[in-house]
């Protein structure tokens, strides 16, 4: 399952929104939060617009749309089709709900209130089994791009 | 204003806006001047009150005082107004009259001088209107009195005093002087800053005294100077106050300006924020620290407006004209996004509290608060915990009006019976479910026989709820904790009230409270404690809680919400609680200049690290008091304060709320004592007093109050006056300090710390958390109450004026101003009196009332009719505005208290007369003179 999921501006990685984790999910991901921090300064407008990058028992998935970048941390396991669907469903809803005022902003988390919405798309996405998340899933799948040519990097391989 | 009614047929007074002042006119030869015709005619007063000698020295100041007494002795000739509606012989206070000035030896001669020319020209405060005989209100400053700095400035300009301004110490005999209570309304002494101390010479370079004020507004340069004058030191801040102004009812204060760039200026070292008192050097590249001398680099994008993408004028960033200014913070302020509003309600349910009606009254309000809860961008989340013997969980899907109730019997080990995003709901979303809940909540429980009440547990429940996030738990309880973790044991004992055993009992009696609430303070959880019961609940322990969580204590003895008067208080407050924008996951740091330390910390918080205070929430209008230590010796000309809240609004915005205050040093004993602000020494005394009571005995609280005063009046007369001479007749203090003495025998007479066997410890530890709590502008009148003569007061008294309803002229604290036929108000912010003589006329009962006659009255809580006649309407308003206009979500109850009628109702009301004789305490009079004799016996000559 989706884990936890930044929104930040490709430009100069300042953050836009963000989920509200509690205190587990908080210290459980503590280093991985970290690295996306990295990875949000290391964005570049030559950067793929997609990438899944292996960190240890979790994945760190983004997606750059219209210079704002949709990042989310999920198990190893969780896949990555969904990963991709989840954050292409957040970039939908962002762009028409703030897209105009991305480039104006300057506070961090201007758009703090979108978590709304995050964690109701994520509890859609929590389980890939089940006999109620099954439709949903089918439903996704059916739904799914093409997700196929997404870029895997290591996170190693990133960081050095 | 008042000017109208003491003029002598034929003039009128004009108020000038320009000049800030009346302007007089006779209206039949259309002369105009500028002073008061009556003063300049020799008027009637000044001939009949008091054949007073030549005004000289700085006489003027105290003329008002002095003739104030004469009226209240009834020894002047009496003027009633020209057409008062008054019900029985009203009493004009009567103007001028100076005794002879007490000469000050500490004083250099040319200063000596320098009071008596003042004195002999227009007086300090330039012109004759220094102290109108009708003060519309408390803390009601007419701009008038107390003209701008440059005004001030130029008086003593045009006395040809070179370089730096003196302080001008002026020393009152006490025992000569009666208290005027129009000196608590005067502001702190003035800071005279070297000319250039701050870059941009704004008037707002320090903040406003309400954001933060010093004890004494010179700072000595050693500490042993600090020592000889036996002075506390300490800062008084209310970082985050609202808005509402102390002058004028009908305007908000300004807000307090923003910095929105993000840009955020810090020193290197001593990690202080840019502000009016540094400087820039190398040509504006770097600025010098104030604090530490450190040089730093200017941010790059300092002077670019960033809005316009054009360049900016460096001298309009609020950071350098203002001493109060909120930062947005960049995300290196934040250790996680911004969190949304959580409130947990946790609502006793048991046979008691459905009872009283508390469970009826606090969901009504609720649901009508709904909203007002601030809750901008739709996140603030809420989640609602009933509690008995038991817990009640309610579950609740959004976007229905479904709502189930799970019941968790296990309060040994509490769990949540569903994940936590099932029980916290946003309040949007949820909206409808919430409605239905909490509608339908008194009726699910209406026929309950639960006694008993397992508050711990439902404190811990309500953490694991709130904690994942941080936020509020709101907890109403209508009974004492009996069951699982945080159970106490009635402590109460009438056999040992009044004995040094006492004190235990205002301390928490479970250690759970402290270790939970540290627990909460860790994770951003603060607790707010809504307190009713009809018998003993233990109050000291309970407010432990808010205490340490940085959250507030309400305290409602005896609740039944069948008496509207309880059920109105208590929805107002509640409603206000609920309402108020407060800041969350705050820290507040106080930094100061080299050689200066902070060295106590009073005030609901926790400290974390030496100096860093941690508030989960921050709630507006609350004190906190810091004393401050001098370790080193100060070199500078002045002195900077600079407090930090680093918080989070309730919009989801990471802002850092910084006020500076910069005050001269000195090394000249005199300038320390005639820079003290009063009022600050009351708050930081009423702290202290407090923080003693709950560390040791409620008598060595006493005992420290009393030092304080000795030594401080023992110190100025060994320092300043000799110890002989004039003075030794009577009691030396600093004019500025003039009303110290009552404030603290107040404050000894306080129900929290008063030598009595009937006072109910709950009382008491309530009084502690107001004590400590509430800001300098609520806590003086709690300290020293307000009391209003009603039947005779002037004709536009209760009337809208220019800062809106005009309230009575403020009386002394005696009961010698009570008189048969009178109704007069005693007011202290939290309690309103209505006292009624037995002589009251029977159209005076009927105006008011509505009643036949004084025998058809009865005493106790009341709502006031607005009756169809002025005088009805008048004395609601006056009861409105004493209601409306202070901070603080405080609406006191109105109780009417007859003559003759019950006494503990009578003694409640008389104890707010603190310059009486009480049970076992002294009148101001007796206290005085005990004073002397301590300070003529000891070895201070």
């Amino acid at each position: 399952m989706v884990r936890s999921t930044v929104i930040a501006r490709a430009s100069d990685a300042l953050p836009l929104a963000a989920s509200v984790d509690d205190e587990q999910t908080e210290q459980a991901l503590q280093e991985h939060k970290q690295q996306s921090k990295l990875i949000f300064r290391r964005i570049t407008p030559n950067s793929e617009p997609r990438c899944s990058i292996e960190s240890g028992a979790y994945t760190l998935h983004y997606l750059i749309v219209d210079n704002v970048v949709y990042l989310t941390i999920a198990e190893k396991s969780y896949p990555r089709k969904l990963a991709f669907s989840y954050l292409d469903e957040l970039s939908k809803e962002f762009a028409q709900s703030y897209g105009a005022k991305v480039e104006n902003v300057r506070k961090p988390y201007a758009f703090v209130g979108f978590d709304t919405f995050m964690s109701k798309t994520a509890r859609l996405y929590q389980d890939t089994r089940g006999a109620a998340a099954e439709s949903n899933m089918d439903k996704l799948n059916n739904e799914l791009q093409d997700v196929t040519r997404i870029m895997t990097k290591n996170m190693e391989e990133l960081l050095w | 204003m008042s000017q109208q009614n003491d003029l002598p047929p034929g003039w009128i007074a004009q108020w000038d806006p320009t000049h800030q002042r009346h302007l007089f006119i006779e209206t039949t030869s259309g002369h105009q001047q500028w002073e008061h015709p009556l003063e300049t005619a020799g008027g009637p007063l000044d001939a009949t009150v008091a054949p007073a000698p030549a005004p000289s020295g700085h006489g003027k100041r105290r003329a008002y005082a002095v003739g104030q007494t004469h009226a209240y002795d009834g020894a002047g000739e009496v003027a009633p107004y020209p057409d008062a509606a008054g019900y029985g012989a009203p009493v004009q206070p009567g103007m001028g009259g100076a005794p002879a000035p007490l000469f000050t030896p500490g004083l250099a001669n040319d200063q000596f001088a320098a009071q008596q020319q003042a004195a002999q020209g227009q007086g300090y405060y330039g012109g004759s209107e220094q102290y109108p005989a009708q003060q519309p209100a408390y803390g009601q400053q007419q701009p008038m009195q107390y003209p701008p700095v440059n005004q001030l400035a130029d008086q003593f300009g045009h006395m040809g005093l070179g370089g730096q301004k003196p302080f001008a110490l002026h020393t009152a005999n006490l025992v000569a002087t009666p208290p005027n209570p129009l000196e608590l309304l005067m502001p702190p002494p003035e800071i005279r800053l070297p000319p250039g101390a701050s870059i941009t010479d704004s008037p707002a370079a320090n903040a406003d005294p309400s954001y933060m004020r010093s004890t004494i507004n010179v700072v000595p340069t050693t500490y042993q100077l600090l020592n000889k004058s036996k002075l506390p030191f300490s800062l008084v801040l209310t970082p985050h106050r609202t808005l509402k102004s102390a002058v004028n009812s009908s305007v908000d204060d300004p807000p307090v300006p923003v910095v929105t760039d993000t840009v955020i200026a810090r020193c290197r070292r001593c990690r202080s924020y840019i502000n009016p008192y540094v400087t820039f050097i190398d040509g504006g590249q770097r600025w010098k620290c104030c604090l530490c001398s450190m040089s730093n680099e200017v941010p790059q994008m300092f002077d670019w407006d960033q809005a316009r993408n054009q360049p900016g004028d460096r001298w309009s960033r609020p950071e350098l004209t203002s001493g109060a200014v909120e930062f947005v913070a960049p995300t290196e302020y934040m250790v996680r996004p911004p969190q949304p509003l959580v409130y947990v309600f946790l609502i006793d349910v048991s046979h008691a509290a459905v009872q009283s009606g508390m469970v009826a009254t606090a969901t009504r309000t609720i649901l009508e608060s709904l909203d007002r809860i601030p809750n901008d961008d739709n996140r603030t989340r809420i989640s609602l915990i009933a509690f008995d013997t038991a817990l009640y969980f309610f579950s609740l899907t959004p976007g229905s009006t479904e709502t189930s109730m799970l019941v968790v019997s296990d309060i040994d080990d509490v769990f949540l019976p569903k994940p936590n995003d099932q029980l916290v709901l946003n309040l949007t979303e949820s909206r409808a479910a919430v409605e239905t809940l909490l509608g339908r909540l008194q009726e699910m429980f209406q026929d309950t026989q639960i006694i008993g009440s397992a508050l711990g547990p439902a404190l811990q429940a309500g953490f694991q709820l709130a904690s994942t996030t941080g936020g509020k738990l709101i907890t109403l309880s209508a009974s004492l904790p009996t069951l699982g973790v945080g159970a106490l044991k009635n402590r109460e004992d009438p056999k040992i009230l009044g004995t040094p055993k006492e004190s235990a009992l205002l301390q928490a009696g479970s250690p759970f409270y402290k270790t939970f609430a540290i627990e909460c303070s860790r994770a951003q959880v603060s607790v707010d404690m809504f307190l009713f019961a009809a018998t003993y609940t233990d109050v000291a322990s309970l407010s432990c809680l808010p205490h340490y969580t940085s959250g507030q204590t309400f305290f409602y003895p005896g609740f039944n919400a069948a008496r509207s008067e309880d059920a109105i208080k208590f929805a107002h407050e509640f409603g206000i609680v609920l309402g108020s924008q407060i800041g969350l996951e705050a820290v507040i740091r106080v930094r100061a200049s080299r050689g200066i330390h902070m060295s106590a910390f009073h005030g609901n918080f926790f400290v974390r690290s030496t100096d860093l205070l941690a508030l989960p929430a921050v709630p507006p209008d609350q004190n906190y008091v810091i004393e401050i230590s001098l370790e080193e010796t100060l070199t500078t000309p002045f002195v900077v304060f600079q407090t930090a809240v680093l918080h989070t609004t309730c919009f989801g915005e990471r802002r850092i709320r910084v006020i500076t205050l910069a005050l001269p040093t000195t090394s000249n004993i005199s300038e320390l004592y005639a820079s003290v602000d009063q009022i600050a020494v009351a708050t930081f005394l009423a702290n202290k007093a407090v923080e003693r009571t709950q560390a040791n005995k409620l008598e060595d609280a006493r005992d420290m109050v009393q030092k304080y005063v000795t030594d401080i009046l023992g110190a100025y007369k060994s320092n300043m006056t000799g110890g002989g001479g004039a003075a030794a007749a009577g009691l030396a203090i600093p004019t500025n300090m003039q009303m110290f003495p009552l404030l603290a025998l107040g404050l000894l007479k306080h129900v929290a710390l008063r030598q009595s066997s009937q006072i109910a410890p709950d009382l008491r530890a309530y009084a502690h958390s107001l004590l400590t709590t509430l800001p300098s502008q609520t806590l003086i009148p709690y300290l020293h109450p307000s009391f209003y003569s009603l039947h005779d007061m002037p004709p536009e008294c209760g009337t809208i004026g220019d800062a809106g309803v005009i309230l009575p002229p403020l009386l002394p604290l005696t009961s010698e101003r009570l008189v048969k036929h009178g109704l007069f108000v005693i007011e202290d912010g939290q309690t309103i009196f209505l006292w009624v003589g037995r002589d009251s006329v029977p159209q005076l009962i009927m105006d008011v009332f509505n009643l036949p006659n004084y025998e058809a009255l009865r005493g106790g809580k009341y709502t006031l009719p607005i009756l169809d006649n002025p005088f009805s309407q008048r004395v609601n308003a006056i009861i409105g505005k004493i209601r409306e206009m202070r901070r603080g979500p405080y609406y006191p109850a109105l109780f009417i208290v007859k003559e003759d009628g019950e006494p503990p109702m009578r003694l409640w009301a008389l104890s707010a007369l603190i310059q009486d004789r009480g049970d076992q305490t002294p009148s101001y009079q007796q206290w005085l003179g005990q004073l002397k004799d301590k300070l003529n016996g000891s070895s201070y000559n």
